[in-house]
């Protein structure tokens, strides 16, 4: 089937890949390192400017209004929207989402309510036959999940003890491998997976039935994609002949997927080693030259930037902004030694110079000690210029996922097209240990949400009693945490299932479950506030805990010191046993993450006070991070603390958030980019797991505050991904600004002594 | 001036603060140890919390040892910065620390006001690269109006450090109406002319983010209206040193 039939594999090295879908053997066997640093690349050609010219003016409209046009009367679906075009003159790879760029479409499979909201939110009503179909005959995601859930599981819901559930929108967080449209084509795909049909065998068990059922979908999927690239004028069903093709069938897959699903995060993958090849082979032909190869990265990565979801404003108000988290990882190590670092990984990262910076997509360095100097250095230049990267450690996760995963969402790695995964956003624990103390009562409402904890015993709180309790807690909340996960995963592949991203995995696919928690520095500073200091509880006339005071002081988690690091290892190792007891829909594996995206505004609003001096109210730090303030030795001192956390518990990923000033990481761009780089270096050899960098003065994000008009391009990095500051709600933004900004100080004015020898 | 020692016994140092990663104290990345008390009562300083002798918190040498030893995991080439307070208040304790650091292979500097007994100061030369002497005032006067204290000990010391080769940068805050007069200018040219082993002054421009803590600490701030000095300020200041290279002094 190679040779004769796919003309388009010409002077590809052959192997396995050729026989069956196997994109990492593609790869592994056909693309070329570099190794150089990026003075090869090439500015944005005029078509670029033009279109991009046309982006930035349609979507300065879209923030005047929210949005910039809702279709009430298609709903969401690959083929449901004819083919739509910014300035057909300029753009070299197309698709829109919808007929008409940003405008946004209605997606009531995940949950009507959301969809029906949203469009009122912004001065729309949903067509009265679509509302017809979902309110009477069409079941959604989100009827699903409550038809099933318990009353114990909507209480805790409510009170925001689990939070950021995906049950009324879709779960997203699935990569499809994207590449397997543009190596293979459609048709071979299907091939494939009518394969796998036949292979199932005829044991009809309740499993088998429902795998037959989803292969079916996703064959089905597989056509509605090549039909909707036909509406473009393309024949996706062969493999893609040159880079300009390999990069538009890889878009559409994606497109399709987006089309399809409003996921909270859909991510792209890890594209840019794949593309290279393509690309250096039209270079090596004379079809393509350096502007052009830029142009059609720049050209994805436009589309990448106009991707929107229809979310309600409390939506984007919890998440900051209008989020897609468009995550693409580049670089990392191939098992073979070699980096995986190429021309085209320069030029995507250069598409923060070519369009300016931007959130999305969402740009993920995989970093290891050996990736290439100049590569490192750029990398760290950029983010030095722009606060647009992330940095997740590749050494600790190649072994792992091994050389062809990619991050979903924030922190999160699969492997791609081989493992999937069930979102569960995150526990509050502060939460969990304020139940601890209030006899398994919520501190604001009083209301029961886990039974069984004793009252504690009077006086000073004891580091003892109240760890029992803590452990109890941890275990019915993570009991639950697995029941409402249970039912929102089955809901999801029933009534709103990937059938397009599933088609792009294999189907023996490893299913992993995501689990989360949010407070983490909070309860480990408490629990140190409890072991070291002396708190009492001040109680209100319910019982409930409404203040701490304390004493002593004690120590606080992110100064490296082990006496409170140890218990935030301790913490995370009692969650993830917890969760480990516990049956997981369809086998999957359970992973934990810390992360809160920006959501630590919002537990931190609905959360009592906590025993290390929180007041009720005030937010918690992001991810992983230490308390605001509480980290007084300095970024590498707290940089300890978070190496310290276990990621062999933590497999979903442990976000840190370092912000920096420029000042105080060296003179000149130069220096500034060697310690940042030296930093990572550092941090993930000690087995850092993710570290986002902002370099900006807070000065500069005062500005801001005062002139959003002046900063639109305005970029920084929160738990796990980018968001444009001015975008962010006054609250969250004051937050940012309350943070921790390592380093303060004006630089002094240098005079060099200058001396002519004595004779 | 006194020579007052601020505690201690051996091996634990009086700390009032640790900042791991610092481009401003030193060559390249610095390790920073700011050590508690100090003789000096400067208008300016902003860090008056660091002027007692019994704040602060006392910890192990061995400890701020490992806290180094961790730096040096994620920025392997980091100096170490002992800094106050006045360090040269604790001579013991900061020897050892100094001494450690030494021993390590790692690139340490002093940051004094140059306030305390020249016999620990030279004791402690023995472990330094390089001396970051704070030069308030050179004006003797002017020293005692901005600082409470004379200056003779401090100038004495810095002739010690010069003696002994051991590389030193001036660094002088910089007060606009206080110590920017052309008079100081030429007094510090002429001081950094008369000593050798300075290789470079830094001008490091007055700001205001001590007066909170003044008011924390009940204390009234002095320099409430002084303004703040601007890059021409800085500028001319600087210029005024830097007519130096022409001349020829031995």
């Amino acid at each position: 089937m190679c040779d004769s039939r796919y003309p388009a594999w010409d002077s590809f090295a052959r192997g396995p890949w050729c026989e069956r879908i196997d994109v990492r053997d593609f790869i592994i066997r056909n693309y070329t390192p570099y190794e150089g640093d990026e003075s090869f690349l090439s500015g944005p050609t005029d078509r670029t400017k033009r279109l991009w010219d046309r982006c930035s003016s349609l979507m300065s409209e879209e923030r005047s209004r929210g949005v910039r046009d809702i279709d009430t009367k298609h709903v969401a679906g690959i083929t449901a929207f004819g083919p739509g075009y910014i300035d057909p003159e300029c753009e070299v790879i197309v698709g829109l989402q919808t007929d008409e760029p940003l405008k946004r479409m209605i997606n009531p499979w995940g949950g009507w309510r959301m969809a029906e909201q949203a469009c009122r939110a912004y001065g729309y009503e949903v067509d009265p036959s679509v509302r017809e179909i979902f309110t009477r005959f069409r079941r959604t995601h989100n009827d699903g999940v409550y038809a099933v859930y318990t009353d114990e599981m909507r209480k805790a819901r409510r009170h925001g003890l689990i939070t950021g559930l995906p049950d009324t929108y879709g779960r997203g967080r699935i990569i499809g491998d994207y590449r397997r449209v543009a190596l293979y084509g459609v048709r071979r795909l299907i091939a494939a997976k009518q394969e796998d049909l036949r292979e199932l065998g005829s044991d009809m068990s309740e499993e088998t039935v429902r795998l037959r059922e989803e292969i079916f979908d996703q064959i089905q999927a597989l056509n509605d994609l090549a039909l909707m690239a036909t509406s473009y004028g393309y024949d996706i069903s062969e493999p893609a002949r040159n880079a300009r093709e390999a990069v538009q069938w890889l878009y559409f897959a994606y497109l399709a997927a987006a089309k399809e699903q409003n996921g909270a995060a859909m991510s792209l993958g890890r594209n840019t080693a794949f593309l290279d090849i393509y690309i250096e082979r039209d270079i090596a032909r004379g079809d393509l030259d350096e502007a052009r190869a830029q142009e059609l990265v720049d050209q994805l990565v436009i589309k990448l930037r106009m991707i929107r979801h229809l979310r309600t404003p409390e939506y984007n108000e919890l998440f900051a902004g209008d989020p897609t988290w468009v995550t693409e990882a580049i670089g990392g190590m191939a098992l073979d030694g070699r980096p995986l670092v190429t021309k085209t990984s320069f030029r995507f990262l250069n598409t923060l110079r070519t369009l300016g910076s931007s959130p999305e997509p969402n740009l993920t360095v995989l970093w290891s000690e050996r990736l290439p100097d100049a590569f490192k250095r750029f990398c760290c230049t950029l983010s030095a210029d722009t606060s647009s990267l992330q940095y997740e450690n590749d050494d600790l996760m190649r072994p792992v996922f091994g050389d062809d995963y990619s991050i979903s969402c924030c922190v999160s790695a699969m492997k791609t097209g081989k493992q999937m995964q069930y979102f569960g956003a995150r526990v509050n624990l502060a939460k969990v240990l304020l139940l601890s103390l209030n006899c398994g009562r919520d501190e604001i409402s009083g209301e029961e949400l886990v039974p069984g904890i004793a009252p504690l015993p009077e006086g000073q709180l004891s580091y003892s009693s109240v760890m029992d309790r803590f452990r109890s807690a941890v275990e019915a909340v993570c009991r639950l945490y697995v029941d409402t996960m249970n039912c929102i995963h089955y809901m999801h592949d029933k009534y709103h299932y990937e059938r397009l991203q599933m088609a792009l995995h294999d189907t023996d696919v490893e299913r992993l479950m995501a689990f989360g928690v949010a407070g983490l520095s909070v309860v480990a500073d408490s629990l140190s506030a409890i072991r070291y200091g002396r708190v009492h509880a001040l109680r209100d006339s319910r019982g409930l805990t409404a203040d701490f005071i304390n004493e002593m002081d004690f120590p606080c988690y992110g100064n490296g010191d082990d006496r409170v690091d140890s218990m935030a290892v301790e913490v995370l190792r009692m969650f993830h046993e917890a969760l480990s007891r516990h049956r997981v829909y369809r086998q999957a594996t359970p992973t934990l993450s810390v992360l809160t995206i920006t959501s630590n505004v919002v537990y931190g609003k609905k959360t009592g006070a906590t025993p290390d001096g929180r007041k009720q109210g005030q937010p918690f730090a992001p991810g992983a991070n230490p308390m605001h303030g509480r980290e007084t030795n300095g970024p590498l001192m707290a940089m300890k603390s978070l190496t310290r956390l276990p990621y062999e518990v933590c497999r979903d990923g442990i976000s840190y958030t370092f912000s920096v000033v420029p000042s105080a990481l060296g003179e000149t761009r130069s220096d500034r980019a060697a310690l940042l780089s030296n930093l990572i270096d550092g941090y993930m050899a000690n087995g850092g797991h993710h570290i986002n960098v902002n370099v900006i003065d807070r000065a500069t994000l005062l500005d801001a505050m005062e002139h959003p008009e002046m900063y639109p391009g305005l970029t920084i990095r929160v738990s796990g991904y980018a968001v444009a500051f001015t975008k962010l709600t006054k609250e969250q933004q004051l937050e940012v600004v309350q943070r921790t900004f390592h380093g303060s100080l004006a630089r002094p004015h240098q005079v060099p002594v200058r001396r002519r020898e004595a004779v | 001036m006194g020579a007052r020692r601020t505690v201690a016994e051996k091996g634990i140092l009086r700390v009032n603060s640790i900042e791991s990663m610092s481009t401003l104290d030193g060559p390249g990345v610095r390790f920073v140890v700011f050590l508690q008390g100090c003789p000096m009562r400067c208008k300016f300083c902003h860090n008056p919390e660091t002027w007692s002798c019994d704040g602060g918190q006392l910890a192990l040498v061995e400890d701020v040892l490992d806290k180094l030893d961790w730096s040096r995991r994620l920025v392997p080439n980091i100096g170490l910065t002992v800094s106050g307070g006045e360090p040269l208040m604790q001579p013991e304790p900061c020897l050892e620390l100094l001494a450690a650091a030494k021993a390590r292979g790692v690139h340490t500097a002093l940051d004094t006001s140059g306030c305390g007994r020249e016999d620990d100061l030279v004791e402690l030369l023995r472990f330094i690269d390089v001396v970051l002497f704070d030069v308030k005032a050179v004006d003797r006067r002017l020293h005692i109006d901005i600082t409470g204290t004379d200056n003779d000990r401090i100038l004495s010391n810095m002739a010690a450090v010069s003696d002994r080769g051991v590389e030193m940068w001036v660094r002088r805050v910089l007060i606009p109406g206080v110590n920017d007069s052309a008079d100081e200018a030429e007094r510090l040219r002429a001081l950094v002319a008369r000593h050798r082993s300075i290789s470079k002054v830094d001008i490091i421009p007055y700001h205001r983010m001590g007066v909170e803590k003044w008011r924390r600490l009940g204390k009234v701030y002095p320099y409430e209206d002084v303004e703040l000095p601007g890059p021409e300020a800085l500028e001319r200041f600087s210029s005024l040193l830097d007519d130096s290279e022409c001349r020829t002094w031995v």
